[in-house]
């Protein structure tokens, strides 16, 4: 399947937080070390559901849950989201990377304006 | 090391014990985290690979060792426990969190700790880097995130 480069601005972004430290429950928001990366992967809102986001990334699983994040307000952050293979799932045609194109020196800072952009799409209950 | 009295039944308001030695048990807080930060960076070691479900590696040995000897360097009067977070890489960081204002403290190897001070109520968003072994550093940051409470 030919990928085009680059999601819509309009486009939302799905990530799962699979792990208890990456919730924020007091604040309902997600931590930063969910995005925190020079490269992470989320899904096309548009062409996948937040449930079967969580079904690849974490089969059966209880308590994880799914944030939505905008294309657009991802790309003013300097994450750059492009369709590319997902490599674990070569049949999903959802999957995105999203490479932050900045230096080192501003990604903490980054990833935190995007974890408070953030919309729960699926409530993580993590004990 | 001395036991930590959260766990210790003895420990209550009820107690016997003269009560301003109990205050001042009370007040070394972080002689009381510092077992149960150990054991949460025993679970952290204990990942699997792909724990995150994006398929992460385990995280790195050497950076799980500098955080257990980050943890008992931690001042004795830190009153807030911080939270620690895996990520994806294989590194971790310690997280405190009130409201918006958040301290993150990233191990990004064994030697290097890339920080972020954030508080949008005060316009404070500053994130750099500084040497694991730069303890007065870290132990500034910290007192600025409780301290400013």
């Amino acid at each position: 399947m030919r990928l085009s480069a680059r999601p819509s601005r309009m486009e939302d972004l799905y990530r799962a937080i699979t792990q208890p430290s990456w919730w924020k429950p007091t604040g309902g928001r997600p931590s930063s070390a969910a995005f925190n990366y020079p490269k992470f992967s989320a899904d096309m809102a548009s062409l996948t559901t937040p449930r079967a986001t969580l079904d690849r990334v974490c089969p059966g699983a209880n308590g994880p849950g799914v944030v939505g994040f905008d294309c657009g307000i991802a790309r003013r952050l300097d994450f750059d989201p492009r369709r590319e293979l997902d490599e674990d799932h070569p049949d999903n045609a959802a999957h995105v990377h999203v490479y932050f194109s900045k230096n080192n020196s501003q990604r903490k800072k980054r990833a935190q304006k995007l974890a408070q952009s953030c919309l729960v799409v699926l409530v993580p209950t993590f004990d | 090391m001395p036991p930590a009295i959260l766990d210790d039944p003895s420990f209550s308001t009820d107690s016997t014990e003269d009560w301003g030695a109990e205050w001042r048990r009370a007040t070394r807080t972080v002689v009381l985290f510092q077992p149960s930060l150990h054991a949460e960076l025993d679970q952290l070691a204990a990942l699997r690979p792909n724990w995150d479900g994006y398929g992460a590696p385990r995280l790195d040995r050497a950076i799980i060792d500098a955080a257990r000897r980050f943890v008992d360097r931690l001042p004795e009067d830190v009153s807030r426990r911080p939270t620690i977070v895996p990520m994806s890489p294989g590194n971790l960081q310690f997280e405190w969190h009130e409201g918006q204002r958040v301290l993150e403290l990233e191990f990004e190897t064994a030697d290097t700790i890339h920080y972020l001070k954030w508080d949008p109520a005060e316009k404070v968003e500053d994130e750099n880097t500084f040497p694991v072994a730069d303890a007065g550093q870290a132990e500034e940051l910290i007192r600025w995130f409780t301290k400013s409470r």
